[in-house]
């Protein structure tokens, strides 16, 4: 089965493939079009043209909740729990989409902690939470609804350099879970270069490469219009 | 379930059977009506608790359906000669018709847009019924047909408004722990991330709607009938909607007992007020409202569950701050192309 | 003929509501504070210009003067100690508040002054003025022109002084304007006075006309609020405009239908607004 994308993004062409099974890292800057292209991917925002396929169906133009009830799960940029709610809690919400129960649901979102390792925050108050684990309900709320595609906004945006580290370990087990992760972040990373399937460049809205990491850190473009300075500078550094 | 869960509905179930249980032991008619005005506003927060509290949504329009429960059940068993009972299931269908309606219009509406609007369909409703004359008598009112001929139906009415509250109070448990509740709380909460777990936000709020006009209907029957009169200046007042919204956020909205502490606690000052007062017992209103917003958020149950379970500090409660007070479109972004 | 006639005394009551659409303007438009105590403080400056006149002899045409600086001052110490607490928090929280401080107000009202409906009687506003075929009453045509006096000076203090400057550069922008040096804690309080002070105007000068009594308000809140919408949201102008079409709008519902209609039409014409074109009638788009 092949997941296709192709969208436009303002007047630029942006367009992809995720297979599934991958880990895919958008990278850009900010006001790249990474947070514009998951919410035209999620039904957030209507395409002006193009197509988006989800399992060779399209769905530009569907709500944002049917996107969610076919399989495309999202986290935000900045968390938005239900603060005065536990975290199982926050995580049942995504559970109610398949269970019928509120007793099933819980045992979904227990069972949706444990895979991420947060089960022992289960019953903390979600408010309370810094902001890496706030990252991380975020992630397991979306797991909770059963998506198969996951696509998740600034995933390591605040995090420091460890948190981001373990974070993305929790992006590299998804496939093992079923799932396929689309992920944002402003620059290459070590870790992301580690784990991922293939990265896909975006400078000004439109797809400046696309390519397994390795290849894409070479490419003279790339190199040249974003990683020349900010890849040195500060990723190469542990 | 929770062990504490357990014991909030078998508390419940004993607190319900005692109220029950109170006629045999208070005859006095006076403290009957007070109680029944208890349970009659207690029913009134908790209908509105599920819009404005667990979906966030804060309708000051609810007296739409009281009015209508009011108005359709007198004219129903008058005009059309319908057994009284039959008129209060005919204002719950009036009811239910108009939350369609209204719900449909306002909910595409945001912040105080929404609530403004919201208004603005009661005014509506209130102003039709005042000047459809031939229908509704106007100005000069109608005297409303008994629900509970006797010499008992002082009692009769307390019981009722208890029974009423107490479905009313079973809608809010539910709320707390069904997919239904939970939905409601993330509407509230932010309607994006609600729509990322898969919530057809528009779809749900009038699903809210729906049982909270329902009851809100029946206790506008109630009230008519036990007062012998209605005439739609007061019953169709804002002050009644206010009132839904204060009791519940007075004794902490989005949460099931805080309606039905909020109605205690504010009919019994009011009706202390009331004695020293007579005039301007409302003063207290507004006085309470001020100081519930400025000093207690989340209503006595937030201060007092935020002391027992050690909350954070800094989330006074479940509306400080956490509402959208976005600029801009007062229409939802779903509903306006982008 | 008749239809003209009616425009006029739509446009005449239209003024009014301009003065009070512009006092909810600079609040709920410009200053983003939903207050629902708008009507009530129009009621507080009616009962003002009313004691001002029983008490001192003093005329609504001079006495909103005293109404206005008296509702300025209550507007000042309700947004120091009371809304700005809220600020910046929901709209849930500002719209109970001002509910609050709408129902206190009222209820204080009757407490201290009872329901009974007062009036005035005011020999200069009982008298007809022709114009050509047309007739008005004096009482309308002074209020009106009063009524356009004090937005001239709304207007002149928005636009020809500092103060006002700095109110426009917060209601654009309240994260840029500390930026330039403005203080928002104080510009905030002077708009939400000023705000309160055109209620104050208002009321006074509705007091030649109208019945006075607790909840002689009320209905002018939703109005103003829809005046409000009807001009575009952040327009003193079009609040100015929206004032002057509901007037002309009730005016002429009365005409054609009946009197009692005429706020149903406001409310329809509210929420078709909401609906249809929430940008308002002069609005610019917002993003």
């Amino acid at each position: 089965m092949t997941k296709r994308f192709g969208g436009l993004v303002a007047t630029h062409d942006v367009s992809f493939t995720v297979e599934r099974g991958e880990v895919v890292f958008i990278i850009g800057p900010n006001g790249a079009g990474k947070t514009t292209l998951f919410n035209l991917i999620t039904g957030y925002l209507r395409p002006d043209a193009g197509v988006i396929r989800f399992r060779g169906l399209p769905i530009q133009g569907l709500p944002p909740y049917r996107i969610t009830a076919m399989g495309v799960g999202r986290t935000f940029q900045i968390p938005k729990p239900l603060a005065h709610l536990s975290v199982v809690e926050n995580v049942m919400l995504g559970a109610f989409l398949r269970a019928g129960t509120y007793a099933e649901a819980e045992r979904r979102a227990l069972e949706v902690l444990e895979r991420l390792e947060m089960r022992e925050l289960a019953r903390v108050e979600a408010g309370s939470l810094p902001v890496a684990s706030l990252k991380r309900l975020e992630v397991a709320r979306a797991l909770a609804t059963g998506a198969e595609l996951l696509l998740l906004d600034e995933v390591v945006a605040g995090l420091s350099p460890a948190e981001a580290d373990a974070f993305v370990g929790i992006l590299r087990r998804l496939p093992e879970m079923g799932v396929t992760a689309v992920g944002g972040v402003e620059h290459i990373m070590r870790v992301v270069v580690s784990i991922a399937d293939r990265v896909i460049v975006l400078d000004h809205g439109t797809r400046l490469a696309a390519g397994r990491p390795e290849e894409v850190v070479r490419d003279p473009a790339v190199v040249e219009a974003y990683l020349g300075t900010k890849f040195a500078r500060r990723e190469e550094a542990p | 379930m929770s062990g504490g869960r357990r014991w909030l509905y078998a508390g419940s179930l004993a607190a319900l059977l005692l109220l029950l249980l109170v006629p045999l032991g208070v005859q006095n008619a006076y403290y009957l009506e007070v109680l029944f005005r208890i349970f009659i506003f207690a029913a009134l927060g908790l209908a509105w608790n599920l819009v404005g509290g667990y979906a966030g949504q804060l309708s000051l329009g609810h007296v739409a359906y009281f009015g209508v429960g009011a108005y359709a059940f007198t004219l129903l068993t008058l005009d059309l000669g319908w057994n009284p009972w039959l008129g209060v299931a005919g204002g719950v269908g009036f009811s239910l018709v108009a939350a369609l309606v209204i719900g449909s219009i306002t909910f595409r509406l945001r912040g105080p847009y929404f609530t403004l609007a919201t208004i603005a369909t009661a005014e509506i409703l209130r102003l039709l019924v005042l000047n459809l004359q031939d229908f509704t008598r106007g100005a000069i009112g109608i005297s409303t047909p008994p629900l509970f001929p006797g010499p008992s139906a002082d009692r009769a009415f307390y019981l009722a408004a208890v029974l009423l509250a107490a479905v009313a109070y079973a809608f809010n448990l539910w709320a707390d722990r069904s997919r239904f509740g939970y939905y409601l709380m993330a509407i509230r909460e932010d309607e994006d991330t609600a729509m990322a777990v898969g919530v057809n936000p528009a779809r749900t709020k009038l699903l809210a709607l729906l049982p909270s006009a329902a009851i809100t209907s029946l206790a506008g029957s109630l009230y008519a009938s036990s007062f012998h009169y209605i005439q739609a200046d007061y019953i169709f007042s804002i002050d009644i909607s206010n009132q839904a919204a204060i009791v519940a956020m007075l004794g902490g909205a989005g949460t099931a007992l805080g309606p039905v502490l909020g109605s205690v606690i504010l009919t019994t000052a009011s009706e202390l007020f009331k004695e020293v007062f007579q005039t301007a017992h409302l003063l207290i209103y507004g006085i309470l409202i001020i100081l519930v917003v400025l000093f207690l958020p989340g209503g006595v149950i937030g201060f007092f569950g935020r002391r027992s379970r050690r909350r954070a500090q800094r989330e006074p409660g479940p509306f400080a701050g956490s509402l959208s007070g976005e600029e801009g479109s007062p229409r939802h972004s779903s509903s306006s192309s982008t | 003929m008749v239809v003209l006639q009616t425009v006029l005394n739509g446009l005449l009551t239209g003024g009014l509501y301009a003065l009070i659409g512009i006092g909810m303007a600079l609040v709920f438009g410009v200053m983003r504070i939903v207050n629902f105590a708008h009507g009530a403080l129009i009621m507080v400056g009616m009962y003002a210009a009313y004691f001002a006149f029983t008490l001192l002899g003093l005329s609504p045409y001079l006495g909103w003067i005293l109404s206005a600086l008296l509702l300025f001052a209550l507007g000042w110490l309700l947004y120091r100690g009371l809304i700005r607490p809220v600020m910046g928090q929901s709209d849930f929280m500002q719209i109970l508040l001002t509910t609050g401080v709408w129902l206190a107000l009222v209820d204080l009202a009757q407490l201290l002054f009872g329901a009974d409906y007062r009036q005035i009687n005011l020999g200069i506003a009982n008298a007809v003025v022709r114009l050509g075929p047309l007739r008005v009453s004096s009482g309308y045509l002074l209020s009106f022109f009063a009524a356009a006096v004090v937005i001239g000076l709304v207007y002149a203090f928005l636009y020809r002084t500092e103060l006002g400057r700095d109110v426009r550069a917060v209601a654009q922008n309240r994260e840029v304007a500390p930026l330039m040096g403005i203080d928002v804690e104080r510009v905030s309080a002077v708009a939400f006075a000023l705000g309160a002070a055109c209620a104050g105007a208002g009321g006074a000068l509705l007091l030649p006309l109208f019945y006075l009594y607790p909840t002689v308000g009320d209905p002018l809140l939703l109005r103003s609020f829809v005046m409000v919408v009807l001009g575009g949201m952040g327009s003193v102008e079009g609040a100015a405009l929206g004032g002057l079409v509901l007037g002309v709008a009730e005016s002429l519902t009365g005409y054609f239908w009946t009197d009692s209609y005429s706020q149903v039409v406001d409310f329809l014409l509210f929420l078709a607004i909401l609906l249809v074109r929430p940008s308002g009638l002069l609005g610019r788009q917002r993003a």
